[in-house]
């Protein structure tokens, strides 16, 4: 392990690659700042960026992007209460009183400073259990694979939109359906190409990733009249006041700080669950054990209240690479298009990453303490600046973000065809998600469908046709019984609701 | 009962998956193929029919709720979001003829005037600027080819 973390060190600590971290950091804090574009955005829209990068580079700059988009997150909670990101949106409860009251740079830095501990206890934590994983999983077969793999669709489902569970469940089948799209992989024919050359390659993820998410973001942000990035532009006018944190603050933050990064990461590792859950859980639980006068000061602009979701989501998003670099399998929409990437990238994620790039392993971990540590040293100071950025008018800003995402996906296939199809998905994106369907269950559907595919065949093929493979082994048996569960959760929950409901129907 | 928008897009997904299924079982197979465990057929075969389950699901879910006072669709912005998804279609049908330069910066120049921007220097700036900065560092920099322009091949090239 000590040669691996040598290695990483080695490949982060390059002029280049720690440009990279900057960079991806300082575009990630902009473009999660702006409204309605999360991190999912962010990161599609660096990919055309990197495709002439090395794998190491590459992944680094990504890295760096997604902090940089969850912490300019928080600052958009902070600051004007609209959170770019759903994962930030337990930062506003604290941290927009907090701005209100005048102390709007304390708040910055206490996010600042509990986003870099719960990021990098996560990384210490990451650096532990992802070789140990990784070691497991050799051992992993199709079957086990295959269970895996749903179980992430399936808990992903559940988890991102609670009370929609069916509706995220078809947007995941409609991501596996988009996915069949081209050529099969194993028989070489085509399937739903309608003898269209420009479909014989199938839909490139990055394409879908863009139009689903940066371009429909951008396009919703104008069909509701969205007025944020004015109302950004007046709170970051003025003075952010001091950034000083007390020292009886940071005593108060210390426990707080200890407690949910360990939460956040082990939330973050369960596929599905990620920052949201997390950062909600943490400002939950801090809620229920606080002392009672330490209670009333929750919504109020309370320290603890501030520092719990911030530390839970970096640490979330932390651990949800557990899963991604040691089984190839991602437990979030962002991780999916962070294996879209790698895919592209021709490095294959899983547990052979670990011994076939460990350059790109290591350093992927390294680069995400190094991440956390640029944010809080040149970020922090950085954000009156970076959100001056956000008075560029929405007219100026949109037509570029769309400019961006459409030249992206061009200069990768340079078809223009890929425009029209843009065009349309983004339309199709736009009404799926005025209709309530989430769209990180479509991409990652899309994203694990030909690793489904591929899984089931050899299962089926190696049980000669027999579904037994799904209770022959007990791993494989108890990864579906997981997944059944999950599925079983909510209407649970129906059922009680209904129960209570009828009793007090009969009491009252 | 009521039918509402949640009806309408689950009988929209009941419709596509069974078109979908349709399809799937078009799909060409080698001789012989038909008899092994898994063929090309057989996951789309599956996903249709988990789509066309959890549609009828969906379907009696929502027949079953309450009707629901949601957001109505006319207040928002869809003349500009339509505008701006055009502007899209014609940019891509146009690239190649009129190449990156000029077809950007008419795309660019159309997004801002459709979002209300009025200011003829703002305009002209972020529009030429971006192309021909973009196109610098493009085709100068980093040696990628960018479409020239069919229309002006021969005029002046």
């Amino acid at each position: 392990m000590v040669e691996g973390i040598l290695t990483g060190l080695s490949t982060a600590f390059t002029p280049m690659n720690l440009l990279m971290v900057f960079v991806g950091c300082f575009a990630g804090t902009f473009i999660g700042m702006l409204p309605g574009l999360g991190p999912i955005s962010a990161i599609a829209l660096m990919i055309p960026i990197t495709y002439g990068f090395d794998p190491a580079s590459g992944m680094i700059l990504m890295a760096g992007v997604y902090y940089g988009a969850i912490f300019g997150g928080s600052t958009s909670s902070i600051l004007i209460n609209a959170p770019g990101v759903a994962g930030t949106v337990a930062t506003a409860f604290d941290g927009y009183p907090m701005a209100q009251q005048g102390h709007a740079g304390k708040a910055l830095a206490i996010a600042a400073v509990s986003s870099f501990s719960g990021g990098t206890i996560g990384a210490i934590l990451l650096l532990a259990a992802a070789p140990a994983l990784a070691q497991v999983a050799l051992s992993f077969q199709s079957a086990d694979y295959l269970a895996l793999m749903v179980l992430g669709l399936t808990a992903v489902s559940a988890f991102t939109a609670p009370g929609q569970v069916l509706k995220a469940l078809i947007a995941t089948v409609l991501g596996l359906m988009i996915s069949t799209i081209g050529t099969d992989p194993s028989a070489g024919v085509q399937r739903f190409t309608f003898g269209s050359l420009d479909l014989v390659d199938g839909i490139s993820f990055l394409l879908l990733a863009m139009a689903t998410f940066a371009l429909s973001e951008a396009l919703m942000a104008i069909l509701k009249r969205d007025e944020t990035s004015e109302a950004a532009a007046r709170a970051t006018a003025g003075e952010l006041g001091s950034m000083r944190v007390s020292r009886e603050e940071v005593r108060e933050m210390v426990p707080v700080i200890g407690r949910t990064s360990i939460l956040g990461f082990f939330v973050g590792v369960l596929p599905g669950a990620g920052a949201t859950i997390a950062s909600f859980l943490a400002y939950g639980a801090e809620r229920t054990f606080a002392s009672a006068k330490d209670k009333l000061k929750f919504g109020k602009g309370s320290v603890r209240g501030l520092a719990a979701p911030e530390t839970a989501n970096n640490a979330a998003c932390t651990g949800s690479f557990v899963p991604l670099l040691t089984l190839g399998i991602p437990g979030s929409g962002t991780t999916a298009v962070m294996l879209g990437a790698l895919i592209s990238y021709g490095v294959q994620p899983g547990p052979r990453l670990f011994q076939n790039n460990p350059d790109v392993f290591w350093a992927v971990i390294i680069s995400m303490y190094l991440g956390n540590v640029i944010l809080l040293i040149l970020n922090l100071p950085l954000i009156p600046y970076i959100a001056r950025l956000l008075a560029l008018p929405r007219q100026i800003l949109v037509p570029l973000i769309l400019f961006f995402s459409l030249i992206g996906v061009y200069l990768v296939s340079f078809n223009t065809f890929d425009i029209h199809m843009m065009a349309g998905f983004a339309l199709a994106a736009i009404i799926l998600r005025l209709l309530e369907f989430p769209m990180a269950p479509l991409i990652l559907g899309f994203i694990l469908g030909d690793m489904i595919e591929d899984n089931l065949r050899r299962a089926l093929t190696i049980s000669d046709g027999s579904i037994a493979f799904l209770w022959e082994r007990p791993l494989t048996a108890t990864i579906f019984g997981l997944t059944i569960l999950t599925l079983l959760a909510p209407l649970f929950r129906i059922i009680r609701q209904r129960r209570s409901a009828m009793l007090s129907g009969e009491g009252g | 009962m009521t039918f509402n928008r949640d009806v309408a897009a689950a009988l929209g997904f009941l419709a596509f998956s069974i078109a979908y299924g349709w399809q799937a079982t078009g799909i060409d197979l080698f001789p012989g193929q038909e008899y092994e465990p898994f063929t090309p057929q057989t996951f789309p075969l599956a996903l249709a029919v988990a789509g066309g389950v959890l549609a009828l699901l969906q379907l009696v879910k929502s027949l079953r709720a309450q009707p629901e006072a949601g957001d109505s669709w006319a207040r928002y912005d869809w003349t500009r979001v339509g505008l701006l998804l055009v502007t899209m279609v014609v940019y891509g049908a146009t690239f190649t003829w009129l190449g990156f330069i000029v077809a950007t910066t008419l795309f660019l120049v159309a997004g801002y005037l459709i979002l209300g921007e009025r200011r003829p220097l703002v305009i002209g700036a972020a529009s030429v600027g971006v192309s021909v900065g973009f196109w610098a560092i493009m085709t100068r920099l980093l040696g990628l080819y960018l479409a020239p322009g069919e229309l002006f091949r021969g005029w002046l090239w």
